[in-house]
Protein backbone atom coordinates (compact mmCIF):
# COMPACT_ATOMS: atom_id res chain seq x y z
CA UNK A 1 0.00 0.00 0.00
CA UNK A 2 2.71 2.49 0.89
CA UNK A 3 6.59 1.80 -0.49
CA UNK A 4 9.67 4.04 0.28
CA UNK A 5 12.24 3.35 -1.76
CA UNK A 6 15.53 5.42 -0.62
CA UNK A 7 13.17 9.10 0.28
CA UNK A 8 15.47 12.15 1.36
CA UNK A 9 13.56 15.05 2.55
CA UNK A 10 15.12 18.42 2.89
CA UNK A 11 13.46 21.80 3.82
CA UNK A 12 16.43 24.17 3.54
CA UNK A 13 18.84 22.10 0.79
CA UNK A 14 21.23 21.36 3.01
CA UNK A 15 19.92 19.89 6.10
CA UNK A 16 18.00 16.50 5.63
CA UNK A 17 14.20 15.55 7.63
CA UNK A 18 14.83 12.77 5.91
CA UNK A 19 17.58 10.48 5.20
CA UNK A 20 17.56 7.48 2.76
CA UNK A 21 14.14 5.72 3.88
CA UNK A 22 13.05 2.80 2.45
CA UNK A 23 10.40 0.46 4.14
CA UNK A 24 6.82 -0.84 3.15
CA UNK A 25 3.99 -1.24 4.54
CA UNK A 26 0.99 -3.56 3.22
CA UNK A 27 -2.58 -2.81 3.01
CA UNK A 28 -4.66 -3.79 5.75
CA UNK A 29 -1.19 -3.35 8.14
CA UNK A 30 -1.35 -0.96 11.77
CA UNK A 31 2.02 0.42 11.88
CA UNK A 32 3.17 2.78 14.63
CA UNK A 33 5.89 5.42 13.89
CA UNK A 34 8.05 6.34 16.43
CA UNK A 35 10.78 8.21 17.36
CA UNK A 36 11.91 11.71 19.42
CA UNK A 37 11.18 15.08 18.44
CA UNK A 38 12.79 16.15 15.54
CA UNK A 39 13.22 12.50 14.34
CA UNK A 40 10.76 13.14 11.23
CA UNK A 41 7.77 11.80 12.00
CA UNK A 42 6.04 14.91 10.90
CA UNK A 43 7.85 14.80 7.35
CA UNK A 44 7.00 11.34 6.78
CA UNK A 45 3.71 11.56 6.87
CA UNK A 46 3.56 14.66 5.02
CA UNK A 47 5.48 12.99 2.23
CA UNK A 48 2.74 9.89 2.52
CA UNK A 49 -0.45 12.90 2.65
CA UNK A 50 1.64 14.41 -0.83
CA UNK A 51 1.41 17.86 1.30
CA UNK A 52 5.51 17.62 0.79
CA UNK A 53 7.49 16.41 -2.27
CA UNK A 54 10.54 13.93 -1.14
CA UNK A 55 14.05 15.44 -2.44
CA UNK A 56 15.34 12.78 -3.75
CA UNK A 57 13.96 8.95 -4.02
CA UNK A 58 10.14 7.10 -4.91
CA UNK A 59 7.31 6.62 -2.97
CA UNK A 60 4.48 4.63 -4.23
CA UNK A 61 1.21 5.16 -2.62
CA UNK A 62 -1.89 2.44 -3.45
CA UNK A 63 0.35 1.93 -6.43
CA UNK A 64 0.86 5.45 -7.81
CA UNK A 65 4.23 6.97 -8.00
CA UNK A 66 3.52 9.99 -6.40
CA UNK A 67 6.58 12.14 -8.27
CA UNK A 68 4.93 11.63 -11.29
CA UNK A 69 1.40 12.65 -9.84
CA UNK A 70 0.48 16.01 -11.31
CA UNK A 71 -0.92 18.31 -9.16
CA UNK A 72 -4.61 18.46 -9.72
CA UNK A 73 -4.68 14.72 -8.94
CA UNK A 74 -3.47 14.95 -5.40
CA UNK A 75 -6.79 16.01 -4.22
CA UNK A 76 -8.40 12.38 -5.42
CA UNK A 77 -5.67 10.88 -4.04
CA UNK A 78 -6.10 12.51 -0.56
CA UNK A 79 -9.87 11.62 -0.46
CA UNK A 80 -8.69 8.14 -0.07
CA UNK A 81 -6.77 8.67 3.13
CA UNK A 82 -7.72 10.40 5.70
CA UNK A 83 -5.23 12.25 8.23
CA UNK A 84 -5.06 13.03 12.09
CA UNK A 85 -3.42 16.33 12.67
CA UNK A 86 -1.43 17.00 15.85
CA UNK A 87 -2.54 20.68 15.23
CA UNK A 88 -6.24 19.46 14.38
CA UNK A 89 -6.46 21.58 11.64
CA UNK A 90 -10.66 22.28 12.17
CA UNK A 91 -12.80 25.01 10.99
CA UNK A 92 -12.89 26.87 14.19
CA UNK A 93 -16.67 28.62 13.78
CA UNK A 94 -17.96 25.53 11.72
CA UNK A 95 -19.82 23.40 13.68
CA UNK A 96 -18.86 19.56 14.71
CA UNK A 97 -21.18 18.49 12.06
CA UNK A 98 -19.49 20.67 8.81
CA UNK A 99 -15.97 20.35 9.77
CA UNK A 100 -16.83 16.38 9.75
CA UNK A 101 -19.10 16.30 6.99
CA UNK A 102 -16.66 18.49 4.43
CA UNK A 103 -14.46 15.04 4.22
CA UNK A 104 -17.88 13.83 2.22
CA UNK A 105 -18.82 16.90 0.60
CA UNK A 106 -15.46 17.30 -1.30
CA UNK A 107 -16.38 13.86 -3.30
CA UNK A 108 -20.42 15.41 -4.07
CA UNK A 109 -21.56 12.83 -1.78
CA UNK A 110 -25.24 12.67 -1.48
CA UNK A 111 -26.35 14.73 1.65
CA UNK A 112 -28.62 11.91 2.82
CA UNK A 113 -25.37 9.50 2.43
CA UNK A 114 -23.27 12.57 4.61
CA UNK A 115 -25.99 12.77 6.96
CA UNK A 116 -26.20 9.28 7.82
CA UNK A 117 -22.37 8.50 7.90
CA UNK A 118 -21.32 11.19 9.77
CA UNK A 119 -24.48 10.28 12.71
CA UNK A 120 -22.63 7.09 12.76
CA UNK A 121 -19.05 8.47 13.47
CA UNK A 122 -20.33 10.89 16.03
CA UNK A 123 -21.96 8.53 18.01
CA UNK A 124 -18.81 5.99 17.86
CA UNK A 125 -16.65 8.95 18.87
CA UNK A 126 -19.09 10.26 21.80
CA UNK A 127 -19.39 13.39 19.89
CA UNK A 128 -23.78 13.35 18.63
CA UNK A 129 -24.96 15.59 21.44
CA UNK A 130 -22.34 18.34 20.49
CA UNK A 131 -22.82 18.25 16.61
CA UNK A 132 -23.78 21.74 16.24
CA UNK A 133 -21.67 23.54 18.57
CA UNK A 134 -18.80 25.24 16.72
CA UNK A 135 -15.78 23.51 17.63
CA UNK A 136 -13.44 26.89 18.89
CA UNK A 137 -16.04 26.24 21.94
CA UNK A 138 -14.68 22.43 22.17
CA UNK A 139 -12.02 21.20 24.54
CA UNK A 140 -8.62 20.51 23.13
CA UNK A 141 -9.74 16.77 23.87
CA UNK A 142 -12.93 17.16 21.83
CA UNK A 143 -11.75 18.82 18.61
CA UNK A 144 -9.03 16.50 18.37
CA UNK A 145 -12.04 13.47 18.87
CA UNK A 146 -13.86 15.81 16.08
CA UNK A 147 -10.53 15.62 13.66
CA UNK A 148 -10.19 11.67 14.16
CA UNK A 149 -14.18 11.89 13.39
CA UNK A 150 -13.41 13.47 9.67
CA UNK A 151 -10.44 11.36 9.33
CA UNK A 152 -12.52 8.09 9.20
CA UNK A 153 -15.93 8.99 8.38
CA UNK A 154 -15.15 8.68 4.39
CA UNK A 155 -13.41 4.95 5.81
CA UNK A 156 -10.36 5.75 4.07
CA UNK A 157 -7.71 3.31 2.22
CA UNK A 158 -5.10 4.91 4.42
CA UNK A 159 -5.32 6.66 8.29
CA UNK A 160 -2.44 8.53 9.02
CA UNK A 161 -2.50 10.10 12.27
CA UNK A 162 0.49 13.00 13.91
CA UNK A 163 0.57 12.35 17.49
CA UNK A 164 -3.13 12.00 18.03
CA UNK A 165 -3.38 11.04 21.78
CA UNK A 166 -0.69 13.89 22.34
CA UNK A 167 -3.36 16.56 24.03
CA UNK A 168 -5.37 13.08 25.95
CA UNK A 169 -5.22 11.69 28.95
CA UNK A 170 -4.28 8.12 29.21
CA UNK A 171 -7.69 6.49 29.03
CA UNK A 172 -9.49 8.44 26.79
CA UNK A 173 -5.85 8.01 24.42
CA UNK A 174 -7.04 3.76 24.84
CA UNK A 175 -9.98 4.70 24.30
CA UNK A 176 -8.73 6.19 20.82
CA UNK A 177 -6.73 3.90 19.77
CA UNK A 178 -9.22 1.19 19.74
CA UNK A 179 -11.53 3.59 17.60
CA UNK A 180 -8.09 3.32 15.35
CA UNK A 181 -7.92 -0.42 15.84
CA UNK A 182 -11.64 -0.69 14.98
CA UNK A 183 -11.07 1.32 11.80
CA UNK A 184 -7.77 -0.89 10.76
CA UNK A 185 -10.65 -4.27 11.64
CA UNK A 186 -12.05 -2.87 8.55
CA UNK A 187 -9.66 -2.84 6.06
CA UNK A 188 -7.61 0.58 6.44
CA UNK A 189 -4.00 0.92 6.59
CA UNK A 190 -3.36 3.03 9.88
CA UNK A 191 -0.11 4.89 10.29
CA UNK A 192 -0.09 6.37 13.87
CA UNK A 193 2.86 8.67 14.73
CA UNK A 194 3.97 8.67 18.55
CA UNK A 195 6.61 9.25 21.11
CA UNK A 196 4.21 7.80 23.57
CA UNK A 197 5.95 3.96 24.18
CA UNK A 198 3.45 3.20 26.70
CA UNK A 199 0.86 3.28 24.00
CA UNK A 200 3.40 0.73 21.74
CA UNK A 201 3.74 -1.59 24.60
CA UNK A 202 0.28 -1.86 25.79
CA UNK A 203 -0.78 -2.39 21.40
CA UNK A 204 1.87 -4.19 19.83
CA UNK A 205 2.00 -3.81 15.94
CA UNK A 206 4.58 -3.29 13.57
CA UNK A 207 6.90 0.12 14.84
CA UNK A 208 9.22 2.00 12.72
CA UNK A 209 11.92 3.57 14.52
CA UNK A 210 13.15 7.07 13.14
CA UNK A 211 16.37 8.94 14.70
CA UNK A 212 17.77 11.98 13.10
CA UNK A 213 15.53 11.53 9.74
CA UNK A 214 16.62 7.78 9.26
CA UNK A 215 15.04 4.59 10.00
CA UNK A 216 16.64 2.66 12.75
CA UNK A 217 14.11 -0.48 13.16
CA UNK A 218 11.51 -1.66 11.05
CA UNK B 1 -27.61 10.28 -10.74
CA UNK B 2 -26.77 11.02 -6.57
CA UNK B 3 -23.43 12.86 -7.57
CA UNK B 4 -25.03 15.05 -9.63
CA UNK B 5 -28.03 15.46 -6.82
CA UNK B 6 -25.33 16.39 -4.59
CA UNK B 7 -23.85 18.61 -6.95
CA UNK B 8 -26.77 20.98 -6.98
CA UNK B 9 -27.22 20.98 -3.40
CA UNK B 10 -23.06 22.58 -3.22
CA UNK B 11 -24.34 24.39 -5.99
CA UNK B 12 -27.38 25.84 -3.85
CA UNK B 13 -25.54 26.36 -0.67
CA UNK B 14 -23.18 27.85 -2.33
CA UNK B 15 -25.57 30.35 -4.31
CA UNK B 16 -27.41 30.85 -1.23
CA UNK B 17 -24.35 31.67 0.31
CA UNK B 18 -23.02 34.09 -1.79
CA UNK B 19 -26.65 35.87 -1.62
CA UNK B 20 -25.88 36.50 2.19
CA UNK B 21 -22.27 37.29 1.60
CA UNK B 22 -23.59 39.94 -0.86
CA UNK B 23 -25.87 41.76 2.40
CA UNK B 24 -23.26 41.81 4.45
CA UNK B 25 -19.72 42.11 3.36
CA UNK B 26 -17.85 44.36 0.55
CA UNK B 27 -20.44 46.88 0.78
CA UNK B 28 -17.97 49.52 -0.55
CA UNK B 29 -16.48 47.67 -3.57
CA UNK B 30 -20.24 46.99 -4.32
CA UNK B 31 -20.83 50.81 -4.33
CA UNK B 32 -17.95 51.36 -6.56
CA UNK B 33 -19.36 48.60 -9.06
CA UNK B 34 -22.72 50.35 -9.17
CA UNK B 35 -20.79 54.24 -9.36
CA UNK B 36 -18.46 52.34 -12.55
CA UNK B 37 -21.50 51.20 -14.32
CA UNK B 38 -24.05 54.35 -13.62
CA UNK B 39 -20.50 55.81 -14.98
CA UNK B 40 -20.90 53.92 -17.98
CA UNK B 41 -24.50 54.17 -18.68
CA UNK B 42 -24.30 58.15 -18.84
CA UNK B 43 -21.32 57.80 -21.52
CA UNK B 44 -23.54 55.26 -23.09
CA UNK B 45 -26.60 57.93 -23.34
CA UNK B 46 -24.78 60.76 -24.75
CA UNK B 47 -23.28 58.63 -27.39
CA UNK B 48 -26.68 57.11 -28.25
CA UNK B 49 -27.85 60.86 -28.65
CA UNK B 50 -24.73 62.31 -30.33
CA UNK B 51 -25.17 59.45 -32.69
CA UNK B 52 -28.24 60.18 -33.35
CA UNK B 53 -27.54 63.98 -34.57
CA UNK B 54 -24.80 63.16 -36.28
CA UNK B 55 -26.77 60.27 -38.35
CA UNK B 56 -29.15 63.15 -39.05
CA UNK B 57 -26.46 66.31 -39.87
CA UNK B 58 -24.52 63.80 -42.59
CA UNK B 59 -27.79 63.28 -44.52
CA UNK B 60 -26.98 67.04 -45.01
CA UNK B 61 -27.54 70.38 -43.56
CA UNK B 62 -31.05 71.67 -42.73
CA UNK B 63 -31.60 75.02 -43.24
CA UNK B 64 -34.54 76.38 -41.30
CA UNK B 65 -36.23 79.67 -42.48
CA UNK B 66 -38.87 80.96 -39.77
CA UNK B 67 -40.80 83.48 -41.80
CA UNK B 68 -44.65 84.90 -41.29
CA UNK B 69 -45.58 84.52 -44.97
CA UNK B 70 -46.59 81.09 -46.52
CA UNK B 71 -44.69 80.62 -49.35
CA UNK B 72 -46.18 79.83 -52.39
CA UNK B 73 -45.27 76.62 -54.14
CA UNK B 74 -43.88 79.07 -57.21
CA UNK B 75 -41.34 80.31 -54.61
CA UNK B 76 -40.76 76.97 -53.38
CA UNK B 77 -40.04 75.99 -57.20
CA UNK B 78 -37.59 78.76 -57.59
CA UNK B 79 -35.85 77.76 -54.46
CA UNK B 80 -35.94 73.83 -55.36
CA UNK B 81 -34.24 74.36 -58.43
CA UNK B 82 -31.13 75.56 -57.05
CA UNK B 83 -28.41 72.33 -57.03
CA UNK B 84 -27.58 71.91 -53.20
CA UNK B 85 -31.53 71.88 -52.79
CA UNK B 86 -32.50 68.14 -51.76
CA UNK B 87 -35.60 68.49 -50.30
CA UNK B 88 -38.12 71.47 -49.50
CA UNK B 89 -40.58 71.03 -46.45
CA UNK B 90 -42.63 73.70 -44.81
CA UNK B 91 -43.97 72.51 -41.37
CA UNK B 92 -46.25 74.61 -39.38
CA UNK B 93 -44.66 76.70 -36.72
CA UNK B 94 -46.97 75.32 -33.96
CA UNK B 95 -46.16 71.91 -34.60
CA UNK B 96 -42.13 72.64 -33.74
CA UNK B 97 -43.20 75.23 -30.80
CA UNK B 98 -44.83 72.11 -29.22
CA UNK B 99 -42.12 69.86 -30.47
CA UNK B 100 -39.19 72.22 -28.75
CA UNK B 101 -41.20 73.64 -25.95
CA UNK B 102 -44.07 71.57 -25.12
CA UNK B 103 -48.05 71.57 -24.79
CA UNK B 104 -48.34 74.15 -22.34
CA UNK B 105 -45.65 77.13 -23.80
CA UNK B 106 -48.07 76.16 -27.25
CA UNK B 107 -51.33 77.51 -24.97
CA UNK B 108 -49.70 80.34 -23.34
CA UNK B 109 -48.37 81.65 -26.64
CA UNK B 110 -51.87 81.08 -28.44
CA UNK B 111 -53.56 83.10 -25.38
CA UNK B 112 -50.69 85.61 -25.43
CA UNK B 113 -51.76 86.14 -29.34
CA UNK B 114 -48.21 85.65 -30.27
CA UNK B 115 -47.94 85.33 -33.91
CA UNK B 116 -45.67 82.24 -34.56
CA UNK B 117 -43.96 81.76 -37.65
CA UNK B 118 -43.71 78.90 -40.07
CA UNK B 119 -40.74 77.39 -40.61
CA UNK B 120 -39.73 76.00 -44.04
CA UNK B 121 -37.40 73.40 -43.72
CA UNK B 122 -34.53 72.97 -46.92
CA UNK B 123 -32.59 70.45 -46.73
CA UNK B 124 -28.84 70.53 -48.40
CA UNK B 125 -27.88 67.37 -50.52
CA UNK B 126 -25.17 65.67 -49.05
CA UNK B 127 -21.73 67.54 -48.19
CA UNK B 128 -23.01 70.65 -49.65
CA UNK B 129 -22.84 74.46 -48.38
CA UNK B 130 -24.70 77.08 -48.34
CA UNK B 131 -24.14 79.38 -51.49
CA UNK B 132 -24.24 83.06 -51.59
CA UNK B 133 -27.09 82.60 -53.90
CA UNK B 134 -29.29 80.26 -51.70
CA UNK B 135 -29.43 82.96 -48.91
CA UNK B 136 -29.97 86.14 -51.34
CA UNK B 137 -33.27 83.95 -53.24
CA UNK B 138 -33.94 83.23 -49.46
CA UNK B 139 -33.54 86.70 -48.43
CA UNK B 140 -35.46 87.98 -51.22
CA UNK B 141 -38.17 85.91 -51.29
CA UNK B 142 -39.75 84.44 -48.39
CA UNK B 143 -38.34 87.90 -45.83
CA UNK B 144 -37.62 85.67 -43.07
CA UNK B 145 -37.87 86.18 -39.38
CA UNK B 146 -34.73 84.50 -38.31
CA UNK B 147 -32.39 81.81 -40.75
CA UNK B 148 -31.10 78.97 -38.78
CA UNK B 149 -28.43 77.78 -41.60
CA UNK B 150 -26.99 74.97 -38.85
CA UNK B 151 -23.49 74.86 -39.95
CA UNK B 152 -21.35 75.85 -37.17
CA UNK B 153 -23.81 73.78 -34.60
CA UNK B 154 -23.12 70.79 -36.74
CA UNK B 155 -19.75 71.32 -37.40
CA UNK B 156 -18.94 71.42 -33.73
CA UNK B 157 -21.41 68.45 -33.15
CA UNK B 158 -19.27 66.33 -35.01
CA UNK B 159 -15.67 66.94 -32.76
CA UNK B 160 -18.12 66.85 -30.03
CA UNK B 161 -18.92 63.15 -31.12
CA UNK B 162 -15.37 61.89 -31.90
CA UNK B 163 -14.20 63.19 -28.17
CA UNK B 164 -17.51 61.42 -26.72
CA UNK B 165 -17.06 58.21 -28.73
CA UNK B 166 -13.61 57.93 -27.33
CA UNK B 167 -14.64 58.85 -23.86
CA UNK B 168 -17.23 55.83 -24.13
CA UNK B 169 -14.76 53.48 -25.28
CA UNK B 170 -12.17 54.43 -22.25
CA UNK B 171 -15.06 54.90 -20.05
CA UNK B 172 -15.57 50.94 -21.36
CA UNK B 173 -12.53 49.95 -20.64
CA UNK B 174 -11.81 51.95 -17.29
CA UNK B 175 -15.59 49.80 -16.50
CA UNK B 176 -14.40 46.43 -17.51
CA UNK B 177 -10.24 47.21 -16.06
CA UNK B 178 -11.93 48.85 -12.90
CA UNK B 179 -14.16 45.67 -12.02
CA UNK B 180 -11.27 43.29 -12.88
CA UNK B 181 -9.21 45.25 -10.20
CA UNK B 182 -12.27 45.26 -7.78
CA UNK B 183 -12.85 41.57 -7.79
CA UNK B 184 -9.40 40.60 -7.74
CA UNK B 185 -8.66 42.81 -4.35
CA UNK B 186 -11.56 41.45 -3.29
CA UNK B 187 -11.16 37.54 -3.47
CA UNK B 188 -7.40 38.28 -2.72
CA UNK B 189 -8.47 39.68 0.73
CA UNK B 190 -11.43 37.22 1.04
CA UNK B 191 -8.50 33.86 0.53
CA UNK B 192 -6.75 35.61 2.86
CA UNK B 193 -9.23 36.33 5.89
CA UNK B 194 -10.57 32.47 5.20
CA UNK B 195 -6.81 30.80 5.09
CA UNK B 196 -8.24 28.32 7.78
CA UNK B 197 -10.66 26.96 5.88
CA UNK B 198 -9.63 26.77 2.50
CA UNK B 199 -6.62 24.68 4.29
CA UNK B 200 -9.08 22.49 5.68
CA UNK B 201 -10.66 21.87 2.07
CA UNK B 202 -7.35 21.24 0.51
CA UNK B 203 -6.30 18.63 3.25
CA UNK B 204 -9.73 16.75 3.04
CA UNK B 205 -9.28 16.48 -0.77
CA UNK B 206 -11.11 19.29 -2.38
CA UNK B 207 -9.62 20.12 -6.13
CA UNK B 208 -8.91 23.65 -6.90
CA UNK B 209 -11.93 24.18 -8.63
CA UNK B 210 -14.19 23.10 -5.86
CA UNK B 211 -12.60 25.67 -3.57
CA UNK B 212 -12.76 28.18 -6.55
CA UNK B 213 -16.45 27.62 -7.39
CA UNK B 214 -17.67 29.81 -4.12
CA UNK B 215 -15.36 32.82 -4.44
CA UNK B 216 -16.39 33.11 -8.25
CA UNK B 217 -20.13 32.64 -7.75
CA UNK B 218 -20.39 35.39 -5.10
CA UNK B 219 -18.28 37.83 -7.27
CA UNK B 220 -19.75 37.01 -10.26
CA UNK B 221 -23.50 37.07 -8.47
CA UNK B 222 -22.92 40.54 -6.78
CA UNK B 223 -21.15 42.02 -9.75
CA UNK B 224 -24.21 41.31 -11.78
CA UNK B 225 -26.61 42.46 -9.14
CA UNK B 226 -24.70 45.57 -8.50
CA UNK B 227 -24.41 46.34 -11.81
CA UNK B 228 -28.09 46.11 -12.68
CA UNK B 229 -29.13 48.21 -10.01
CA UNK B 230 -26.50 50.92 -11.00
CA UNK B 231 -28.30 50.90 -14.24
CA UNK B 232 -31.65 50.54 -12.44
CA UNK B 233 -30.99 53.76 -11.04
CA UNK B 234 -29.39 55.60 -13.76
CA UNK B 235 -32.36 55.08 -16.30
CA UNK B 236 -35.16 56.26 -13.46
CA UNK B 237 -32.93 58.96 -11.68
CA UNK B 238 -31.18 60.14 -14.65
CA UNK B 239 -32.95 59.43 -17.51
CA UNK B 240 -36.73 58.90 -15.99
CA UNK B 241 -36.55 62.30 -14.28
CA UNK B 242 -36.24 64.41 -17.63
CA UNK B 243 -33.39 65.81 -16.79
CA UNK B 244 -31.82 66.23 -20.58
CA UNK B 245 -35.30 65.50 -22.27
CA UNK B 246 -36.03 69.49 -22.03
CA UNK B 247 -32.69 70.70 -22.81
CA UNK B 248 -31.33 71.41 -26.01
CA UNK B 249 -33.95 73.63 -27.89
CA UNK B 250 -34.87 70.30 -29.83
CA UNK B 251 -31.59 70.36 -31.32
CA UNK B 252 -30.94 67.33 -30.27
CA UNK B 253 -33.51 64.29 -29.93
CA UNK B 254 -33.00 63.09 -26.60
CA UNK B 255 -33.48 59.15 -26.31
CA UNK B 256 -33.03 56.62 -23.86
CA UNK B 257 -30.11 53.96 -24.04
CA UNK B 258 -31.36 51.24 -25.92
CA UNK B 259 -31.98 48.04 -24.05
CA UNK B 260 -29.12 46.15 -26.10
CA UNK B 261 -26.46 48.71 -24.57
CA UNK B 262 -27.48 47.97 -20.78
CA UNK B 263 -27.16 43.87 -21.83
CA UNK B 264 -24.10 44.45 -23.48
CA UNK B 265 -22.39 46.34 -19.99
CA UNK B 266 -24.10 43.89 -17.64
CA UNK B 267 -22.64 41.53 -19.82
CA UNK B 268 -19.23 42.88 -19.81
CA UNK B 269 -19.13 43.50 -16.45
CA UNK B 270 -19.91 40.30 -14.68
CA UNK B 271 -18.18 38.41 -17.29
CA UNK B 272 -15.07 40.18 -16.41
CA UNK B 273 -15.67 39.37 -12.77
CA UNK B 274 -15.92 36.26 -13.45
CA UNK B 275 -12.82 35.49 -15.24
CA UNK B 276 -10.73 38.04 -12.64
CA UNK B 277 -12.08 35.99 -9.84
CA UNK B 278 -11.71 32.93 -10.94
CA UNK B 279 -7.90 33.75 -12.95
CA UNK B 280 -7.11 35.16 -9.26
CA UNK B 281 -8.32 32.27 -7.52
CA UNK B 282 -6.36 29.69 -9.61
CA UNK B 283 -3.28 31.49 -8.99
CA UNK B 284 -3.13 32.05 -5.32
CA UNK B 285 -4.95 28.41 -4.74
Amino acid sequence: MIQFFHVFKSYTGEDFALRDITFEIEKGEFVFVTGASGAGKTTLLKLIFMEERPTNGQILIAGRNINRLRQSSIPYLRREMGFVFQDFRLVDQWSVYDNVAIALRVAFIDEWEVRRRVSRVLKLLDLDVKRNTPVVRLSGGEQQRVAIARAIVKDPLILLADEPTGNLDPDLSKEILHVFEEVNARGTTVVFATHDLSLIKEFPRRVIKLHRGMVVEK
Amino acid sequence: MKRFYAFLTYVWRTLYQAHRATIFSDFLNSITVMVLAGTAAMVMFFLVNFEESLQASKKGISVLVYTHEKPSSQQLKTLSQLPEIEDIKVIPGETILQKEMGKEALRVFREAGVNIPQVISITLEPEKEVSEQFKKIVNHTFQPVYVDYGIEVRRSLGTVLRVIQALSFTTTVLFVVGIIIIVAGGVRSNILMQQQEIEVLKLVGATGRYIAFPYTLKYTYTTFLFITLGLYLFDVLVIGSGVFSSGGGGLLSVKSIPFRFYTYLVLAGTGAAAVSGYYTLRRML
